[in-house]
């Protein structure tokens, strides 16, 4: 069973948007500086985005009926990961720095790490251009996926992919949780046990 | 893949077990849309909930209120104009209750004067709004007044084009019935919703 | 050059060995079939993540050096603001919701479709002008004032522009509505008749959230819309204190859309989240229903108060990490 597009990177990319979440206090001591710009680029960029990034590649499959290249996923994975932590993790200094947000110049002595920051910003959005080359490769020439090809327990996985028109040839029926992984009783009884 | 044989069997058996809706796999789900159109009615509550807090916020901030040299708000002819939608809202009832009956014709009645009623409620709000001494730009308190009331009014507009819209449809012998009249409930519900916005604000402009 | 790139595959005929497949055409009509939407809004909203990205790269250009040289200072003002509204109301709201929401809530709850298949093609629909509009405003000068958009700097420069964006605006906060709507009554009312709540896939729970806030924040948000364009274009004071208005209504009014509107912004994504981890680690979810326990009450919390909102987050998303 091929197991995962990078299983690795999709758990770094889950603690990742803790990471995010965690650092919601410290916005309140650094008002309109470059720490907010930081921040709410790790909430949104880090959270949100590497979300739908992990999502784009976990339900590709569901959507097309194709799965997604490998090699090309922890190639992108890697670019926007670097891209984004020089992006804006020297954005926290800039703005513990007192450097102002929504102004087009800034003192000289930020200079060299704006100048970082650009280029990562620019490594950021190379980073698009091999998950483009993947996604529109993969469309139409990647490995047929089958209709569940992570082995995942959730009801869309039931189905064929892409799905039919209708979702389903019969409403299906709910037999084990939706997270029942490793539980004894899944595949050899019915018996609804919910995991808590 | 596991799970989902053991999916497939188990769906078979309980498709055929109880309920069977038809041998086609185009199961119906029940009618939704009078639940939706309550989904939607809360969220348009929020809508004028947000425009109440602001008129209260500007009526807490301001030093006086309404402003000093504003002209009073004559409440008798709004006065009237309440008693006239409340009493709409009775009148649209009979034709809910009249079309679960299946007496299509006495709801359509019930429908026509609802509108009636519901176009002399905004006759009566133009009637004051070219009889007003202040216009949209004289202050806050003028500003607000317009904003809540036109608001309220082009719902009430909505609400009226709504109800033609099932007259037209009604006019089909079988449109409408005691099984099947999304339609009438809920033109009446928003009625009902129109109502009770225009109670809030009648209460906040004029009585506060 | 992306644009193009991104067209590409659907004229590849992206289902070939599937005979009840999609016809690419079918993404560019006006379908009700959940799936096809979902895909549209992915790639719509794709294309406005590439388009806003363009602007932030031209933003980083401008800061690459201290100097004002590479913009000037009101095309790097219009240039932020651009940026920020088309990727938050044109990437991660329509991607998250409208995107993955609709391709997967039916799905994952047995549904044949959403429960108003029409809604849901206008709600997507309304997107495309609305991003288009936005981005031609740049031929009359944009709106600038950052996309919290506070009056009185909203009010004076670029009205033109600050026009087309609170009407974008109000027009994309409508299309959020009707999907929020959509997705509610869908999850509540559609599931399998084996699927109580209780047993409904995380993802699902984050959606019931995000969409509850989408209902309730959203149109107060609609509301402060309202005022400012009256005050643009119509001259009144609501926001402006020499006529007796207040522009920290306005602020109120915004901040009671955005904080919720972060949670609409970073839920579906948590429920994404949980979903891949417990595939891939094989494990089943660590306190699945201390996690709906902190789910619920976030819409209360959110909405009322935007400080205490980090705190149930953090342990939710400690639940998921460690399983």
């Amino acid at each position: 069973m091929l197991f995962a597009i990078a299983f690795v990177s999709m758990f770094v990319i889950g603690g990742l948007s803790g990471i995010m979440v965690a650092s919601v206090p410290f916005d309140i001591h650094v008002h309109d500086t470059y720490f907010i710009v930081a921040h709410l680029h790790y909430v949104l960029f880090g959270g949100s985005v590497f979300g739908i990034y992990a999502g784009l590649y976990h339900w590709f499959p569901k959507m097309t009926g194709r799965m997604m290249d490998e090699t090309w996923g922890r190639i992108h994975f890697a670019l926007t990961f670097v891209g984004f932590n020089v992006t804006f993790l020297p954005m926290h200094w800039l703005g513990l720095q007192g450097m102002n947000r929504r102004i087009a110049e800034y003192e000289p002595r930020f200079a060299a790490v704006n100048l970082v920051i650009t280029i990562g910003s620019y490594i950021l959005a190379v980073s698009t251009i091999p998950f483009l080359i993947n996604a529109i490769w993969s469309w139409s020439k990647g490995k047929v996926a089958g209709s569940n090809p992570w082995n995942s327990l959730t009801l869309e996985w039931t189905t064929p992919s892409p799905p039919p028109v209708e979702n389903f040839e019969v409403d299906p029926v709910l037999t084990h949780g939706p997270y029942d992984y490793g539980h004894p009783s899944r595949a050899e009884t019915d018996t609804m046990t919910l995991v808590s | 893949m596991q799970g989902s044989t053991v999916d497939q069997s188990q769906a078979d058996l309980n498709f055929s077990g109880t309920h069977a809706p038809t041998a086609d796999h185009h199961s119906e789900h029940p009618d939704l849309r009078l639940f939706g159109f309550v989904v939607f009615l809360i969220s348009e509550s929020m809508l004028f909930l947000g425009l109440f807090v602001a008129y209260f916020t500007f009526r807490l901030v301001a030093p006086s209120w309404p402003p000093v040299g504003t002209e009073e708000l004559e409440i008798l002819l709004p006065g009237l104009n309440t008693v006239i939608l409340l009493s709409s809202s009775f009148v649209i009832h009979q034709a809910d209750v009249a079309v679960k009956k299946n007496d299509v014709p006495n709801a359509r009645k019930w429908f026509l004067i609802t509108m009636a009623m519901g176009a002399t409620f905004l006759a009566g709000q133009l009637y004051e709004y070219n009889h007003l001494g202040f216009g949209l730009k004289t202050n806050i308190f003028a500003s607000t007044f317009y904003v809540l009331t036109g608001f309220h009014g082009l719902h009430v507009l909505v609400g009226i084009l709504l109800m033609a819209g099932v007259l037209w449809r009604s006019r089909r012998p079988g449109h409408y019935s005691s099984t099947s009249h999304f339609g009438v409930e809920a033109a009446e519900v928003y009625w009902h919703f129109v109502d009770v916005i225009w109670v809030i604000l009648f209460f906040l402009l004029y009585i506060l | 050059m992306t644009q193009a790139e991104l067209s590409d595959p659907k004229q590849l005929d992206p289902v070939v060995e599937v005979s009840h497949g999609q016809n690419w055409r079918e993404y560019f009509s006006f379908s009700t079939d959940h799936k096809v939407i979902g895909i549209q809004y992915l790639v719509t909203s794709f294309v406005f993540y590439l388009i806003g990205g363009v602007l932030a790269e031209l933003v980083r250009t401008e800061l690459a050096t201290p100097e004002v040289d590479f913009v000037s200072r009101e095309t790097y003002n219009e240039l932020f603001t651009i940026h920020a509204t088309i990727m938050i109301f044109l990437w991660i709201i329509p991607t998250l919701t409208g995107g993955f929401g609709n391709f997967l809530v039916p799905l994952m709850i047995g549904a044949r479709d959403m429960a108003f298949p029409r809604l849901n093609a206008i709600a997507f629909w309304i997107i495309p002008p609305t991003g288009v509009l936005l981005m031609a405003s740049f031929f009359v000068g944009p709106a600038s004032a950052g996309w919290t958009s506070y009056p009185p700097l909203s009010l004076m420069v670029n009205k033109f522009g600050e026009a087309i964006w609170i009407a974008g605006v109000i027009l994309l906060g409508t299309s959020s509505i009707m999907a929020g709507l959509n997705f509610l009554v869908t999850i509540l009312r559609m599931r399998i008749p084996s699927m109580p709540l209780i047993k409904m896939p995380l993802f699902c729970w984050a959606m019931i959230a995000t969409s509850a806030l989408q209902l309730v924040a959203t149109p107060v948000l609609t509301g402060a819309m309202v005022l400012l364009g009256f005050d643009l274009l119509l001259g009144t004071a609501f926001f402006n204190p020499t006529g007796g208005g207040d522009p920290v209504v306005y602020q109120h009014m915004f901040w009671f859309y955005s904080h919720p509107a972060v949670y609409i912004m970073i839920l579906p994504a948590f429920g994404m989240i949980s979903e891949i981890l417990p595939t891939h680690a094989r494990k089943p979810i660590f306190g699945y229903q201390r996690s709906l326990i902190l789910v619920s009450p976030l819409v209360f919390w959110a909405s009322s108060s935007g400080r205490t909102t980090c705190l149930p987050a953090a342990p939710q998303t400690g639940c998921e990490c460690s399983s």
